[in-house]
């Protein structure tokens, strides 16, 4: 057993080999050299300086001797170091290390016997490594080794401490770098994924990220979180990318980002189960020990989150902790625009919609009075497709139209009117257009707005109904003009009972008053029709004995003008409703007889024409002039206005037909034979043929 | 000597009843016709004292007849009257611009309906 003074000589020797070691490696910086002169002064067979990566834990050997050793790191030796020992403190194991720590591999590959250990801590007193000299025969005797060791800790630890600094100015360099690379994509990226994907590549190549993901809140289901992003730091086999229990990875588990929403603050955490992920471009399979989230924020709503998932724990925390604020920060503007973005677009895609859709011609000019927008509903009234006139000046593009929209704009800017204006449509003819203009700022440009609706349908209704109210308005005074007139002479006794003048009176105020009780009954019943409140009762009907039957109940009329009934029918069954069909049949013959010249021929036929069955009417009459075959079947219309006070007809007869035939799904009118009078005739369909009814193929 | 009157209708009825009125409660001469091409014929032939017209008349109703009257020499100083069912203010300020003397609403009274034409054409 050699001693340490007989070993080394005389102390001298040994602290001048310490001083020539530290002149030489005096503002180099060279641990390597360091740790060797330390070996060299106090004649160790090894000497190992071990570094611990800030405050995480992790040991890296920074320096041993012999060079060429390459010793296996061992946790038990460098806690062995840093936790049992105070700051300062040299352990001292003079004798029996292999059999005192059995399980540490350097101990053992330096077949040591012997060591002295201390924990090396920076100004702080936080452990900054560990510095362990080894001897493979015990020591008996130590003086200096302490004082040298110290001596040597001292300019380890201050190079030590001066690589951490550099490491994490480093480590902030590069997330700087990655924050400000963040902020450049955050302004000119379109979508939250693309900002997400390319903050993870940034900040992950700073952290030595190899896996992120971002989570939103579920737009469906309120406080729910949905995973929307999945990335590895080789992002081109992101797909490739499992764990190897997906059900219980912890990879998959949102905890972690609902507490930092929660919490509104970044966190990081040691993964409990840690998983492998084939995320490296090699395959080859990281383990992920550690993750860092932080919130995304949304002015101060947590909207969503990010995670880090890192092999190791994350250096620089609380640099770290305020620039991943600051990313989330910037992810929520992101978001933000992205959502106004969308909600923009959605805006527009309604308006488009909505515009495109309507039927109205929708203008919008722009500040110099050019057409902006001309819609379908424009292209449609005015026959100008919108290529042609977007773009346009309104004044040259609707050349007498647009110069009086102008003005209506010129003389009351910014009032919202509706107005009736004259158009032009591309054809030539005249549009009556009833214009609601407007007018609105958005910023600096000043838009104008005109909604055109071609009223030209519109108008004819009015017309068409005023020329109703107008008819039935004379129709209806006429027989009480008669009436009161005659009740007038009569209350006055200017007449003498009994007399012609007398008995006329009576007579026409009878007369009238039942033409005035027809009337009211035609109106009422053709307004029923049309408004649908009538229903029909539909049956099975044999249509040739009601033929017959409708015959004969006019036969005496047609025998009083001297008119010869004929009916000619066959067995034909019908889906229709008796009243109705009797009320038609009752109006065609009446019409027929009122019209026949005496001595001549009503023939009534029933043929089928394929589904339907058709009923004719055929006189010999005057027939209907060409001119009047569609109008006939109007309400009020007359070949000649003088046949309704004539044959005391109310001018709605053949119109409430029309409506019935219409509702039962046949058809009616009224041809002239070349011999002749004329043939009106309507169809009903058959049910004595298989063809089916089709739901809803007759009108109700 | 007794005033000439036209009294121009399509409804048979009314024709009858007014011109009833009319002779019953004045002197007048009454003649009834049913189409407005009778009257222009008439008037041309024999101016009258009065055309009292209907209005809704077929072929030519009463505004169209009274605007013939009145670009024909011969007739436009005839006056007319006319009875109508259609008495709008629209429809008066058309009639007076056509030149028409008097509107007669209808129904009207028997025996007030001479008071009435009187009264508008100041006899």
């Amino acid at each position: 057993m050699k001693t340490y003074q007989q070993s080394m000589g005389p102390g001298l020797v040994a602290w001048q080999h310490v001083a020539s070691y530290l002149a030489g490696c005096a503002g180099r910086g060279s641990l390597p050299e360091l740790v060797d002169g330390m070996a060299r002064a106090l004649e160790a067979d090894a000497a190992l300086l071990l570094s611990l990566a800030d405050g995480a834990g992790r040991v890296q050997a920074v320096a041993e001797a012999p060079e060429d050793m390459a010793p296996p790191l061992s946790f038990e030796t460098a806690g062995l170091a840093t936790e049992a020992l105070p700051a300062g403190i040299i352990r001292l194991v003079s004798g029996g290390a292999r059999a005192q720590y059995p399980r540490d591999p350097w101990l053992r590959a330096v077949a040591a016997e012997a060591f002295a250990a201390m924990a090396l801590t920076d100004d702080q007193g936080l452990p900054l490594g560990t510095l362990i000299v080894a001897f493979r025969e015990p020591l008996t005797s130590r003086p200096y080794l302490e004082s040298i060791m110290r001596l040597l800790a001292c300019r380890m630890e201050a190079e030590l401490q001066m690589r951490r600094t550099q490491a994490q100015l480093a480590h902030q360099q590069r997330l700087n770098a990655a924050l400000q690379a963040v902020a450049v994509r955050v302004n000119t990226a379109s979508t939250l994924e693309e900002v997400v994907r390319d903050t993870l590549i940034l900040v992950g190549e700073a952290l030595s990220s190899k896996m992120g993901r971002l989570y939103l809140e579920d737009a469906r289901e309120a406080g729910q979180l949905r995973q929307v992003g999945l990335w590895t730091a080789n992002h081109a086999v992101a797909s490739r990318v499992h764990c190897d229990e997906r059900r219980r990875c912890s990879l998959i588990d949102a905890r972690l980002a609902r507490r930092v929403m929660r919490e509104r603050q970044p966190r990081s955490e040691a993964i409990r189960r840690q998983s492998t992920c084939d995320c490296d471009a090699t395959g080859d399979r990281t383990v992920l020990t550690h993750r860092v989230a932080f919130p995304i924020l949304a002015g101060t709503e947590a909207v969503g989150a990010v995670e880090f998932y890192l092999p190791a724990a994350p250096a620089g925390e609380p640099a770290l902790m305020e620039t991943t604020m600051a990313l989330g920060t910037m992810l929520g503007r992101v978001l933000e625009r992205q959502r106004a973005v969308t909600a923009l677009r959605a805006s527009e895609a309604r308006f488009r919609a909505l515009v495109e859709a309507a039927r109205d011609a929708i203008v919008v000019l722009d500040d110099a009075d050019c057409i902006q927008l001309w819609n379908h509903g424009a292209e449609l009234t005015f026959g100008h497709p919108a290529s042609e006139m977007v773009g346009q000046p309104l004044a040259l593009a609707l050349p007498e139209l647009g110069g009086r929209l102008l003005r209506l704009w010129e003389d009351e800017p910014g009032a919202a009117r509706l107005i009736e204006l004259g158009g032009r449509h591309q054809d030539g003819h005249e549009l009556p257009l009833e214009c609601s203009v407007g007018h609105w700022q958005v910023g600096e440009a000043c838009f104008r707005s005109v909604i055109m609706r071609d009223v030209s349908e519109r108008h004819e209704m009015d017309r068409l109904k005023d020329e109703f109210v107008a008819t039935v308005s004379h129709e209806l005074r006429t027989p009480l003009t008669v009436i009161r007139g005659a009740l007038g002479l009569l209350e006055a006794k200017v007449v003498e009972p009994g007399s012609e003048r007398h008995d006329f009176l009576v007579g026409v105020s009878m007369r009238n008053t039942d033409r005035l009780a027809a009337l009211v009954n035609d109106i009422l019943d053709m307004e029923r029709m049309r408004s649908g409140a009538e229903q029909l009762t539909l049956a099975p009907l044999e249509l040739s004995t009601l033929l017959v039957d409708a015959a004969e109940m006019l036969r005496p009329l047609a025998e009083q003008s001297g008119v010869a009934l004929v009916v000619e029918v066959s067995p034909m069954t019908v889906l229709a409703d008796a009243d109705r069909v009797v009320q038609v049949l009752v109006n065609l013959l009446a019409n027929a007889i009122k019209f026949s010249p005496p001595e001549s021929m009503i023939e009534v036929s029933l043929v089928a024409t394929g589904a339907m069955a058709q009923v004719r009417v055929r006189d010999h009459g005057r027939g209907v002039p060409a001119e009047h075959r569609r109008r006939i079947f109007e309400r009020f219309h007359q070949v000649d206005a003088s046949d309704a006070r004539a044959h005391q007809g109310t001018g709605l007869g053949l119109a409430i037909c029309r409506e019935i035939v219409g509702r039962h799904g046949g058809t009616i009118e009224v041809s002239s034979p070349p011999d002749g009078g004329s043939c009106f005739w309507f169809t009903l369909r058959r049910v004595d043929r298989p063809q089916a009814i089709a739901p809803g193929e007759l009108a109700s | 000597m007794s005033r000439h009157v036209l009294l121009v209708d399509d409804a048979e009825d009314i024709l009858e009843v007014a011109r009833l009125s009319l002779e019953l409660t004045t002197p007048w001469r009454i003649t009834t016709l049913r189409r407005g091409a009778e009257v222009l014929e008439r008037c041309a032939a024999d101016p009258p004292d009065l055309v009292i017209m209907d209005v809704m008349m077929p072929e030519l109703d009463g505004p169209s007849t009274l605007a013939r009257l009145r670009q024909d020499p011969r007739t436009q100083g005839v006056p007319v009257v006319f009875l109508t069912a259609r008495v709008h203010a629209a429809d008066r300020a058309r009639y007076q611009a056509l030149g028409a003397l008097g509107v007669i609403p209808k129904p009207f009274s028997a025996l007030e309906l001479a008071e009435l034409i009187c009264a508008q054409l100041g006899w």
